[in-house]
């Protein structure tokens, strides 16, 4: 706070010229105006444009930030960046206005004994931080630290490394509310996930996933464009979502049970002989030995477990392999198996060799790894000093062997706090209060910690426990690390300064982490500016190309651009699928594929009780779009947060499209309006992942919606870790109003 | 010099310091608007600062009515202060932005429409509820032109900004550049006040609210009737 003596001539400071500057002051607020908008003439205000990516999801799609006076004043995607392709999504083109949000941190605030918030100075936060890091370090080591970050360029960069800086492996991202378990079947099977090849594909299934909900913009155009040319497309879900209209057949599964599903049409595969025989031969291992694990997976018994009846599982299976290999399961993100159920990185894994039966990879038409580039290493140790090695592996890496460790499991650091083992917990750009269940034992676990600090712009319910929260810049407000894209055509990205920076006492994510760095001791390894950093990455590139690079922000690489190759490459470590593979073993799942039961089973047999499932909508991104005013608008004029729920149940239970309802569970009791709709599968209710915001700094007072975790049990699927976030049991009844 | 004359200079001389009285009233005004550490908190919560404000009221040209009320809402202003560190507490939950939708933060573009820019096509372009508002850049640009400095923890349409630039300009410019700025940025005090009563605001800024807009609109009466004199 700026000490300020009270002085009858005011606070501000001025010059010699002041008292002169104001007599002949003539700028009233209208003649600021027609020079500062002016469009044409020799007044003409100056349009600056820059090239950023997107914040708003996990997409970063490349896009033109316009700046007048400084200040934001157009979004437009960006034609050459593959996610976008020149266009922005609704929540894209919200969340970039966030820099002007008045819910936005101005200060570090520190907790005080009371529970409350006091704004302090970033010395006072640097210093107190600074010397409890170290006392920690110095009683328990450094495998006492822990740092998750949603992952974006510099955040992922600067956090990484400062956890790395003290011999700490503890690096986590937000996957294992995301799409940990999809990227551990699927990375297991394959090492690296393909991407769909839409262009000349004949049939397609979405599992769960919606591109009309979860938007990519290309995705979404180009999904949209190879429908109208005639691709066939089957979207298995348990609600009818935004992509269902475009696609030729719903199929209503029943939630948790889409492992089942592809067993059954595996099984339809097998006994038909309908697999492409000559892939399997030459790209696969341990064919007979899953042709036998899987015999008793008939389409009758998909049938009880799916809800799906046997005929349409069969006609199905034999569709998607009269086109084959032009046929797949698209791979997914989040959805249905991304951290969903028990048995979520089976049927990720079970996805994989459906795809094998059919023969799609690495085929025209069908999965396909694009080409990639590599950013170059910190070499110069003179100025990127070389970090330690871990003391320790990553915690909670033995615990859940087969999640990446890349990515690791977030959820282990409250757990780890509760146990006494983490005693520092550093959050950036991450709101784990909301997405990881039950958010009261999530808080309290994590508060057994001697340190939690949150960076982040705004008070999010994780900043609301923390002992210290830093202010960030917004994303349009810094410059950030470049980032590779690969594709059919691969791209080297930055992310660089759009706008002039909005509240004077937030500071950009690498200065923070340098600073922060510094005041823990280990400020050795943050000798380096943003720009050596950036400098090092692009410089295999040579001088023309990164020329391009931070002139324009982006640049393609054409001689890097995807080429079909003449014969098929698995990207596995001998060429080869296995479908019988000991690996698994590890966390459980059984050398051959088996059926695993989720955690819970609906009993329909009680009137009241059923799974509740959630996912997003087109327009916001979780919880972080939630205090977007304009965003949630839109939300409120269309009572978007209603929870739906299936027609005939709904009746059962008196209840009718409107009306308030009470959900119960094991983990909370909450209130809300529903939407009545034979769109809904009748054991779930489905709510939108973003609303029920906590936090009594962004949600006015009353909370909208709730929460997609509101009733979901803190817990880890077995041997991976993800949060398991839709195993609950829910019981409903009308709510007095 | 014969008598008119005289009379003349001594009018003239007479609005210089009545000036100078609004000039010292709107500059103490604006150090009640920021956070006060212990100290300043100390000096403002003085009788002898209350006293300060009710002479320099007494002293300025207001009909005796309205001055009765001014100096009544100088009474319940000094009465409402709460002690420290409470007050400073409750300042902060109410005037930070970082205390989000908690908070009523004296900062105009948040209760104005954002930009008047026609071109802009962002979907909060007309909207309130945002900070660096069009009044922001237009502060921005002001402090800059009078050579002020911008205060480093304050967004430049805070109100003691505005307050501050005010009591220059009162100072040293035009009447017509004074009534300009009162139009152009203190004239969204009466939004502010039912936003402070939203928020459940602390008494003392219910009643520096009242105060601030009371100076202000008997100050733009007393402006506008020097500008017609001359």
């Amino acid at each position: 706070m700026a000490e300020r003596k009270i002085s009858r001539r005011g606070f501000l400071k001025g010059t010699a010229a002041t008292a002169t500057l104001a007599a002949s002051t003539q700028i009233g607020l209208d003649a600021w105006r027609q020079e500062a908008f002016a469009e044409e003439g020799p007044q003409k205000t100056g349009v600056t444009v820059s090239l950023s990516t997107c914040n708003a999801c996990s997409n970063k799609c490349g896009m033109h930030v316009y700046s007048k006076n400084g200040r934001l004043w157009k979004v437009k995607g960006e034609k050459k960046h593959p996610y976008s392709k020149g266009t922005l999504c609704a929540r894209g083109h919200g969340f970039a206005t966030n820099a002007y949000n008045s819910t936005r941190l101005t200060d570090p605030m520190k907790r005080m004994e009371d529970g409350t918030y006091a704004p302090i100075s970033w010395e006072q936060a640097y210093e107190e931080i600074g010397t409890r890091v170290k006392a920690i370090v110095a009683e328990h080591g450094p495998q006492a630290l822990a740092m998750t970050t949603d992952p974006r360029p510099s955040g992922q960069f600067y956090s990484k490394r400062f956890i790395q800086a003290f011999g700490s492996a503890n690096w986590y991202t937000h996957a294992s509310a995301c799409n940990l378990s999809r990227n551990a079947g699927w990375e297991h099977a394959l090492k690296k996930i393909p991407s769909p090849d839409f262009g000349e594909a004949e049939c397609v299934m979405f599992i769960g996933r919606s591109y009309g909900d979860g938007i990519r913009p290309s995705s979404a155009l180009t999904l949209a464009d190879n429908i109208e040319r005639g691709m066939h497309v089957i979207m298995v879900d348990p609600r009818y979502n935004s992509t269902a209209h475009m696609c030729n057949e719903w199929v209503a599964i029943r939630p948790g049970t889409d492992l089942a599903f592809i067993l059954a049409m595996s099984h339809v595969l097998v006994t038909e002989g309908l697999y492409d025989k000559d892939f399997i031969a030459q790209y696969t291992t341990g064919f007979d030995e899953f042709a036998q694990a899987i015999k008793d997976y008939t389409p009758e018994w998909g049938e009880k477990i799916t809800s799906i009846s046997s005929d349409r599982i069969k006609q199905i299976a034999r569709k998607m392999a009269k086109h084959a290999p032009k046929s797949f399961i698209e791979q997914s993100w989040r959805a249905a198996m991304g951290c969903s159920y028990k048995n979520s990185t089976q049927c990720g894994r079970a996805m994989v060799l459906f795809n094998a039966l059919l023969g799609c990879f690495g085929r025209k038409g069908g999965l396909y790894w694009g080409s990639s580039i590599k950013l170059g290493e910190l070499a110069d140790e003179t100025l990127f000093k070389k970090l330690p090695a871990p003391v320790a592996p990553q915690y909670g890496s033995d615990e859940f062997p087969l999640a990446a460790k890349g990515t690791g499991v977030a959820g282990v650091v409250p757990e780890g706090c509760a146990r006494g083992d983490i005693k520092a917990a550093f959050y950036y750009n991450s709101n784990p209060v909301m997405g990881y269940g039950n958010a009261d034992q999530l808080s309290e676990r994590l508060r057994k910690a001697e340190l939690i600090v949150v960076i982040d712009v705004q008070m999010s319910e994780t900043a609301c426990i923390a002992d210290y929260v830093l202010p960030d810049t917004t994303y349009i407000e810094r410059a950030e690390v470049a980032e590779a894209v690969s594709g059919k055509l691969p791209i080297c990205e930055l992310r660089m300064q759009g706008v002039d920076k909005v509240l004077p006492n937030t500071r950009p994510v690498d200065i923070i982490f340098t600073e922060l760095a510094k005041a823990c001791g280990v400020g050795d390894y943050f000798t380096f500016t943003l720009d050596d950093a950036i400098n090092a990455q692009l410089a295999p590139f040579g001088p023309e190309k990164i020329a391009e690079i931070k002139k324009n922000g982006l640049a393609e690489f054409p001689e890097k651009k995807y080429v079909w190759p003449e014969t098929v490459v698995i990207p596995t470590d001998d060429g080869k699928i296995h479908f019988a593979d000991d690996l698994w073993d590890k966390a459980h799942l059984g050398r051959n594929i088996k059926w695993i039961e989720t955690k819970y089973t609906v009993d329909q047999s009680h009137d009241d009780e059923f799974r509740l499932i959630a996912g997003k909508q087109a327009i916001h991104s979780h919880t972080m779009t939630g205090s977007i005013p304009h965003l949630s608008q839109i939300s409120h004029d269309y009572n978007m947060e209603r929870v739906w729920i299936n027609t005939q149940r709904a009746e059962k239970l008196g209840i009718q499209d409107g009306d308030w309802i009470e959900i119960t569970s094991e983990v909370g009791k909450s209130k809300v309006q529903c939407h009545v709709t034979q769109r809904i599968h009748p054991d779930c209710l489905w709510t939108p992942s973003h609303y029920g915001v906590r936090s009594p700094y962004l949600n006015k007072g009353q909370t909208y919606g709730i929460g997609s975790m509101d009733h979901t049990p803190f817990d880890f699927e077995p041997g991976v870790g993800s949060c398991m976030s839709q195993e609950n049991l829910v019981h409903v009844a009308k709510a007095e109003v | 010099m014969d008598r008119g004359q005289r009379n003349g200079h001594r009018a003239r001389a007479q609005v210089v310091a009545n000036r100078l009285v609004w000039v010292e009233i709107i500059s103490l005004l604006s150090y009640f608007w920021l956070l006060p550490s212990a100290e300043e908190y100390q000096e403002l919560s003085s009788h002898a600062s209350f006293n300060n404000l009710r002479e320099l009221i007494s002293t300025a040209e207001v009909n005796p009515s309205d001055q009765e009320r001014l100096q009544e809402q100088v009474d319940l202003l000094e009465n409402s202060f709460l002690p420290y560190p409470q007050f400073y507490q409750e300042a902060q939950r109410l005037l930070s932005l970082s205390y989000g939708s908690q908070a009523a933060p004296c900062i105009e573009s948040i209760y104005k429409p954002w930009t008047a820019d026609k071109t802009c096509s962002l979907p909060i372009a007309h909207q309130t509820g945002y900070i660096m508002g069009d009044s922001a850049l237009h502060m921005q640009s002001l402090l800059a032109h009078l050579e002020l400095e911008q205060p480093h923890d304050l967004m430049p349409d805070h109100l003691s900004v505005e307050l501050g630039v005010f009591s220059v300009l009162l100072e040293h410019s035009t009447i017509a550049s004074c009534i300009e700025f009162i139009h152009d940025h203190l004239d969204w005090l009466n939004i502010y006040r039912d936003a402070l009563s939203e928020k459940s605001a602390p008494e003392f800024y219910i009643h520096l609210a009242d105060l601030t807009e009371g100076i202000v609109v008997h100050l733009t009466r007393w402006l506008e009737g020097e500008d017609h004199n001359h």
